[in-house]
């Protein structure tokens, strides 16, 4: 019987990342070379450059968002290549995959959900401190567990995980979705400790984005 | 007759000629060219003989007739905006699900050739 370690497919989700996604995959191929890339209907090189190092690349048409390529790499990770868990990473350089040993790790002694967890320093803007917390917190108040670092897409899962965390949203809510129903379902999981790594061109949250955060949260409350 | 119930007549001809090139485009059946035209014609009677509600506005306490045909139109306008709500989330839930099943099948599809 195969361990999970062995069964594990990392799924990294690229919509225009031709920039940084071969740097990404170059420091990946130190730890696995079962790399699943889904490219989010990239109207830029994304699909060329994963294709030099990815196992596989599964194309969208069109973009659809990073909740929906998740689900695409997902199912093709469990249907498909009969994966037993996944590990999530982006692909704009700010995870770092030499912590991926620490999710297998995680992985390998029965965990079935592992949440990636930053260790916010001063180089972290404090709004965006204070935001995260708030959700969490939120999370906390509305639906009965903490879960830190709701925003963090460095996470990984079993099939079984998979199953019961569906997610239907499309966009960047996902990890969102993933979080309130990981809180909602009592899903036990445990946390990895991982860099806080921000560029200069950093995608993350704004203020705008947090506050759409908090209006998602609400909205998943009222099951809307 | 006013110039509101002048503006209303060719607004609702036009709405009117409007249904038809969707309706001889087939974008509309048959029965939807049947009801909007029915609907515009109505708007078009109301417009220029509004007394002829009257008697439902007293029923209904409104103070006006106008009254009546805002309420009227908001009920319309919000049935519409709920159905094609429902219906650009039906088709957004299709279209994800196309493109995700023809990337996996892309997929599976290359690892078979040789």
């Amino acid at each position: 019987m195969k361990s999970v370690a062995s069964e594990t497919w990392v799924i990294i989700p690229a919509y225009n990342e031709e920039k940084y996604l071969g740097r990404v995959l170059a420091k990946l191929q130190k730890y696995t070379a079962k790399i699943i890339v889904v490219d989010d209907g990239s109207t830029d090189k994304t699909t060329v450059v994963a294709t030099e190092c990815a196992t596989h690349v599964l194309t969208h048409r069109l973009n659809l968002g990073k909740g929906a390529a998740l689900k695409t790499g997902c199912e093709f990770a469990f249907s498909v290549l009969g994966a037993k868990a996944v590990i999530l990473i982006d692909a704009d350089d700010q995870h770092d995959p030499a912590e991926l040993p620490a999710f297998i790790a995680a992985l390998a002694t029965g965990q079935t959900l592992v949440l990636g967890v930053r260790t916010f320093g001063s180089e972290v803007p404090w709004l965006k401190r204070v935001g995260n917390t708030l959700a969490s917190v939120l999370v906390k108040f509305l639906f009965g567990t903490y879960i830190p670092d709701i925003p963090s897409g460095y996470k990984a899962f079993t099939k079984s995980v998979y199953e019961q965390l569906r997610w239907q949203t499309t966009d960047y809510a996902v990890e969102l979705e993933m979080s309130i129903k990981t809180a909602e379902l009592k899903l036990p999981f445990t946390v990895v400790p991982i860099k806080t790594i921000y560029h200069d061109f950093d995608k993350g949250m704004t203020m705008l984005d947090t506050l759409a955060l908090l209006k998602q949260i609400l909205a998943y409350r009222m099951h809307l | 007759m006013t110039i509101f119930q002048i503006l209303a007549g060719i607004f609702a001809v036009s709405m009117m000629y409007v249904v038809s090139i969707h309706g001889k485009k087939k974008t509309l059946s048959q029965t939807e060219v049947i009801s909007w035209l029915t609907l515009w014609v109505f708007f078009i009677v109301i417009a220029l003989f509004p007394n002829l509600l009257l008697g439902i506005v007293h029923v209904l306490h409104f103070s006006r007739v106008f009254d009546l045909l805002v309420v009227l139109a908001l009920m319309i306008l919000t049935v519409l905006v709920f159905g094609s709500y429902f219906s650009h989330r039906e088709i957004k839930n299709r279209i994800e699900s196309l493109i995700r099943q023809l990337a996996i099948e892309e997929r599976k599809s290359k690892r078979k050739q040789p």
